[in-house]
């Protein structure tokens, strides 16, 4: 009942006019970035940040909040209508979304990506509000091994749940962690990795460093392909669904909400995941399985709903814990560090109007997309028909001069351009690149809690499994990893198997 | 050199790196760990990783490098153009150097006419002027002649 009085409360600082007006640009231009392939809700926010600074800090997080569900609403567009995902989450809907196009039913499939995300994302909203106080009351006992245990088993789910292989993913958290370590030591004040640079004393900042590997690394590798792509302009007339389609979508969209907000609340790629495990379901639940990829309705509703449902589940770990599980939710928490919010485990309790007025505000954003989404579908469509020659060009400029403009520094371009090559070698060599951001950010807490905790034991390792809490997240940690190896194992012994008989 | 290969001693290399910085840094005790404890177990692990990637890359796909470099040429003068524009942009300026990236991109890169892509860059200069400066009031360096 609590939880109602404050959502109310909530809703009155929402619904003031000022913080409507920048729910409405942040949706409006999280479309927008949605749609566009290659600038995602990373390069969206990251641009916004500085016309933050004049803000309060209540107007900056919805406004930056909008941006980021936005995009999940944004990216089918392409996904349907060109073959193309504008989100890594939407590629699952081109399976069946752009088979839908060729069949005319491109407004119907439109349709239903837009009503199935309003629905997964208003059902996932009400799962913030429930969970994420209850999460961060629990997390005000952790000490800094429960903290290190957490961030370990994080960490563990973030190797097994990438999109790459096991290995390969932890390789990009360690080499992100190591990266974190560049710059002062806080406890000690020593310079690691600096080399008397003394840009680098204060760290790598985290938004050249995502910039560049997803906007730089995504445009270099983009400009080795074709320039030219081919669009469907649907009629607004055509943007509806028949019985037999709407009837077929309601199950799916409620069992995406379900997925994509529990897989929501795990690291990593779990928009991606989310629609893959939706579509999935839906196949395996489906009376005519084969006809999944020949343009069923199911194929889109599901995952669509999923992906939007897991931005919901993607804000309870970020608000009650700290902990940032996308790169898009990392820089919204550089966001907030600007504005000298910490979100964690107090962040509710000391910021109670703050969070309420984001729930609010993200009822209101998903109303506020189902109604941009449809009647301007056009005008999206219009975007897509800019070049990719033209737009490419204006993407690296916005980059630059988004990244100059957070610390008004030339020598956060020179990081953003160094890891924008890098982010283009490791899509060469195909390394998932969000483990790489993600540890960034959380290997200088996880450091702080490893040392802390042997400071406070007297160097005794025994810290990490004297609380039944930090040991149920130990024991998880040695589960995930033994399963993780047991998987790689399988996975070159069936490899080599292969390659056996293909050399027979 | 197959992908998987390459990856691997790339990550060797970083790993080494590491390991030899990290172990000049002071390690402390273990109930007073130093600021290279952290990095050295990183780097451990990266090299053990590296060793493990390396080992099970056995008959991975080659890798066509000819091929590749020569769809590079793109990668290479974005990269190049945009060491010019960071050079630039703290000597002349917003405005130039904003024209002149955006200018060489279209005519270069994309291949468009000259009367095309000079207007093209105008425009775009000008919008981003308008946006950054007018409407966010972001401050940049003044350059030459202010612009």
């Amino acid at each position: 009942m609590e939880a109602f009085i404050n959502l109310y409360s909530g809703f009155q600082d929402a619904l003031t006019l000022h913080n409507l007006y920048l729910c409405f640009i942040g949706c409006l231009w999280g479309s927008m970035v949605g749609v566009l392939p290659g600038i995602g809700p990373l390069a969206g926010i990251t641009l916004l940040i500085p016309a933050t600074y004049g803000m309060d800090v209540t107007g900056a997080i919805i406004m930056l909040a909008g941006i980021y569900y936005g995009a999940m609403y944004g990216g089918s567009t392409t996904s349907i209508l060109m073959n193309i995902p504008g989100e890594s989450a939407s590629v699952v809907t081109c399976l069946d979304g752009y088979q839908m196009t060729q069949r005319g039913r491109a407004g119907a499939a439109l349709f239903i990506a837009a009503f199935g995300s309003w629905v997964g994302g208003t059902l996932s909203v009400l799962g913030v509000m429930l969970l994420a106080p209850v999460l961060a009351n629990l997390a005000t006992k952790f000490g800094p091994s429960e903290i290190f245990a957490l961030l370990l088993v994080a960490f563990l789910l973030l190797g097994s749940l990438g999109t790459g292989s096991f290995l390969k993913t932890s390789a990009m958290i360690v080499l992100g962690m190591l990266a974190g370590t560049v710059g002062m030591d806080t406890l000690t004040g020593v310079y690691r990795f600096t080399h008397g640079i003394r840009d680098l004393y204060d760290g790598l900042g985290f938004v050249p460093v995502a910039m560049g590997m997803f906007g730089i690394g995504e445009i270099l590798s983009a400009t080795e392909q074709s320039m030219v792509r081919e669009v469907y302009r649907p009629r607004l007339r055509e943007l509806l669904t028949n019985g037999e389609e709407f009837r077929a979508s309601i199950g799916p969209i409620l069992r995406g909400s379900g997925i994509g907000f529990f897989v929501g609340l795990l690291p990593g790629a779990a928009h991606i995941l989310s629609s893959f495990v939706s579509y999935t379901v839906e196949k395996r639940v489906a009376k005519r399985p084969e006809e999944f990829g020949h343009g069923r309705i199911e194929g889109v509703a599901g995952p669509e709903t999923a992906n939007n449902a897991a931005t919901g589940g993607a804000m309870v770990p970020f608000l009650s814990l700290g902990i940032p599980t996308t790169p898009a939710i990392a820089v919204i928490m550089v966001a907030l560090l600007i504005h000298g919010v910490r979100p964690g485990p107090l962040f509710i309790s000391e910021n109670p109007k703050l969070f309420w007025s984001l729930i609010a505000s993200m009822y209101l954003g998903n109303i506020i997309l189902v109604a941009l989404n449809l009647p301007l579908i056009g005008l999206f469509v219009s975007l897509l028909r800019v070049p990719f020659r033209i737009l490419f060009p204006v993407i690296l400029f916005i980059c630059l001069i988004g990244t100059y403009s957070i610390s008004y520094s030339s020598f956060d371009l020179i990081i953003l351009l160094a890891f924008g090559f890098l982010g283009y070698f490791f899509r060469k060599l195909e390394y998932d690149l969000a483990p790489f951001v993600l540890a960034l950010i959380i290997g200088p807490l996880m450091e702080e809690a490893f040392r802390q905790s042997l400071m406070r034991s007297g160097g005794s390792l025994s810290i990490f499994w004297q609380s039944p809490i930090a040991l149920s997240f130990i024991v998880s940690a040695v589960f995930l990893l033994g399963l993780n190896i047991l998987k790689s194992l399988t996975s070159a012994r069936r490899k080599g198997k292969e390659a056996g008989s293909d050399r027979s | 050199m197959t992908k998987e290969r390459f990856g691997s001693l790339f990550l060797l290399l970083v790993g080494g790196y590491a390991l030899i910085h990290s172990a000049r840094l002071p390690l402390g005790n273990w109930n007073q760990p130093g600021p290279g404890v952290f990095p050295l177990l990183l780097s451990l692990l990266l090299s053990a990783i590296g060793v493990a990637l390396l080992v099970s890359s056995k008959g991975g796909n080659k890798f066509n490098w000819k091929d590749s470099l020569s769809r590079q040429k793109n990668t290479w003068a974005i990269m190049g153009l945009t060491v010019g524009f960071i050079l630039g942009f703290g000597r002349l300026g917003f405005v130039l150097t904003s024209g002149l990236y955006l200018f060489l991109l279209f005519s270069w890169i994309c291949r468009f006419r000259m009367i095309i892509a000079a207007p093209l860059a105008a425009g775009i200069t000008a919008a981003g002027w308008y946006l950054f400066v007018r409407i966010l009031n972001l401050q940049f360096p003044p350059g030459l002649w202010r612009l």
